[in-house]
């Protein structure tokens, strides 16, 4: 069974007279232990896709399955927590807490899934040191750097060992060898963990890299296109 | 609470991570909660210590339970010999006899009313606070009869009967004077000694206008009125000290209630600046809303963590009311900054009731208004949206 299918989806938004529809009958199966790269104009509607594939937000028609249940079926209690425990999402402005420092920002899910303070400092540590930012722990997201602000969200992301890797143009920030380093380290932790991952981005040399890509153009997920 | 709300709690809505805007909203939201809530104590507290006061002064200088004569009687002694066993709790049962006579004295008339109690019995003395050193000759007068009036001075008596030849005018020495807290009976009432008034009216050696009662309980005054109906003979009346002041009480009770209500809104509507601190707080951070929500935290989750920023400055407003309240209602219970004039208040001295109880009631209510509040304020807020979240954190 599919780990995640889109059935025919199409996402409308309202704004203003003209309704803007960025996806029209988009459909996409991810098998478990699948690496698909999205690639895509700006607007092309990538985003709203993975937003759609985890859950942030619901499709206009059409339905997303997770593990074969559509997500429309579920309250969003049950979206949190399928959130919390089975979806990591990554994203290209990082979005860590700047109140909280690196391993508060990666403890965050496990307090969040009721896991206790001690339970959850060790368990974001070796997510830490598996990043390689052990020394860095103790630091708040504004001294580190945009590398290093990625892994440790990529660190948050991983930390509850999520069954599904979201990520948004996880290099874009970056500048060239950073974002290299931080794709690498992304298909690493896919492939050792057997974790599934739908990565969004524009860079086509990075996308190469990756066994499946797809390319949303004009709302469609028209083809193929390695 | 969980330790994720809790830990988010603090990082996200302290006051110290607070733009100063959001400071001076919180402050003033705290603020207002402490006034109101300090007014709302005070107020109560007067009220309260006015209806503790009337009640002890009434009670000190009135009986639990009144026997009243239809008119008069003679011959209680059968009576007030039996009372100890028909009345449980009884400590004293006391005849009294009431006349009133024109008292002239420090160039003023005054109609009074006399009543004639056995002067005999020490207990009197601490009963109605008496000063002199009277053993029962003369007159003690309230304290407001003739203020000024020394022990020893000379008043004279207007009495309307008197016998045959005798001048209607009887020189009365002062003894003492009495001051029972209430200013009307301190200003209408003079005690002499019973057998003496008698004498100086007239009457038999066994006319009394009713007899006394004092009980270890005053709150049992009732019952044992109930008690006493079908043994007294038809010519007396047990009336209670709660039906002698009915109106007084009614009066009382009815003043609490409306302070009560009023002061209560005062606080509703401090509470009401936490919807616009929750409201502004939680706009400000949309985005760390929106990125939690990408972390799975829960609805409610979400609830949890609003209810803490809207219940701190309720918590905080109530605590520094509470004690503000109790500062405030000890300097006005220990200094004269509020003169009260005792011919419209009935007491000398404004006097308040600081009952644990009391903080106590205020204090849960307030929480519990805020409570309410801060719940309405997280339902509306509690449900950002996500997207529009995470686009504003780019």
């Amino acid at each position: 069974m599919s780990l995640v299918h889109a059935h025919d989806i199409r996402k409308r938004y309202v704004d203003g007279p003209v309704p803007v529809e960025v996806l029209r009958s988009v459909s996409l199966t991810v098998e478990e232990g699948d690496i698909v790269g999205i690639c895509g104009a700006s607007g092309s509607g990538k985003s709203t896709l993975l937003h759609l594939l985890g859950g942030l937000d619901r499709a206009t028609a059409g339905e997303v399955f997770f593990d074969g249940l559509p997500l429309s079926h579920r309250t969003d209690e049950e979206l949190a927590h399928l959130r919390n425990r089975s979806i990591g999402f990554v994203f290209q402005f990082y979005h860590l807490l700047t109140e909280c420092t690196a391993l508060e920002n990666v403890m965050l899910p496990c307090l969040i899934a009721g896991v206790n303070r001690g339970e959850a400092t060790t368990r974001a540590t070796e997510v830490l040191v598996e990043m390689g930012l052990s020394d860095r722990a103790g630091h708040h997201p504004a001294l580190l750097s945009g590398g290093e602000q990625q892994r440790v969200a990529i660190a948050r992301a991983i930390v509850m060992r999520p069954r599904l890797l979201l990520a948004d143009e996880p290099t874009r920030n970056l500048d060239r060898a950073t974002g290299e380093s931080v794709w690498t380290l992304l298909t690493d932790l896919s492939e050792r963990h057997r974790m599934t991952m739908v990565v969004v981005s524009h860079n086509r040399d990075l996308l190469r890299t990756l066994p499946r890509v797809l390319e949303l153009k004009d709302g469609r997920l028209d083809a193929e296109a390695a | 609470m969980s330790s994720a709300t809790a830990f988010l709690a603090r990082r996200l809505f302290s006051v110290r991570g607070m733009r100063s805007s959001q400071r001076v909203m919180f402050l003033v939201a705290v603020v207002g909660m402490t006034l109101a809530v300090a007014t709302l104590f005070v107020a109560l507290s007067l009220a309260r210590g006015f209806e503790h006061a009337y009640r002890q002064s009434l009670l000190g200088f009135h009986a639990h339970v009144v026997l009243l004569a239809q008119g008069e009687v003679s011959d209680a002694t059968s009576m007030l010999a039996a009372l100890p066993e028909r009345v449980h709790g009884l400590t004293e049962a006391t005849p009294f006899l009431y006349r009133e006579g024109l008292f002239i004295g420090k160039g003023s008339i005054k109609g009074v009313v006399l009543k004639g109690i056995d002067l005999q019995d020490p207990s009197w003395r601490e009963r109605f606070r008496v000063s002199g050193n009277s053993k029962g000759e003369g007159v003690i007068l309230g304290k407001a009869v003739f203020p000024g009036v020394d022990v020893g001075e000379t008043v004279k008596l207007l009495i309307p009967k008197q016998h045959a030849g005798q001048s209607p005018f009887l020189d009365l020495a002062v003894a003492g004077t009495f001051s029972s807290g209430l200013y009307d009976s301190d200003s209408q009432f003079a005690l002499i000694d019973l057998e003496q008034l008698r004498k100086l009216f007239g009457d038999p050696s066994d006319v009394i206008t009713g007899i006394e009662l004092f009980l270890d309980d005053p709150e049992r005054a009732q019952s044992v009125a109930v008690s006493l109906e079908e043994w007294l003979p038809p010519t007396l009346r047990p009336v209670t000290w709660q039906e002698l002041n009915a109106e007084l009480f009614e009066a009382i009770r009815l003043e609490k209630t409306v302070l009560a209500i009023i002061m209560g809104m005062l606080v509703l509507v401090a509470a009401l600046n936490i919807i616009a601190v929750v409201t502004v707080v939680i706009h400000a951070r949309t985005r760390e809303m929106a990125i939690l929500s990408t972390l799975g935290i829960s609805r409610r989750q979400r609830m949890k963590l609003l209810m803490r920023l809207g219940f701190t400055p309720g918590l905080w407003g109530t605590l520094l009311g509470l004690s503000l309240g109790i500062v405030v209602a000890f300097l006005l219970t220990r200094t004269s900054i509020i003169p009260i004039d005792p011919e419209v208040y009935l007491l000398d001295r404004l006097l308040l009731d600081l009952s644990p109880l009391l903080c106590g009631i205020i204090g849960v209510f307030s929480l519990g208004v805020t409570c309410l509040v801060a719940a309405v304020a997280s339902q509306k807020l509690v449900s950002l949206p996500i997207i529009e979240g995470l686009r504003q954190a780019r």
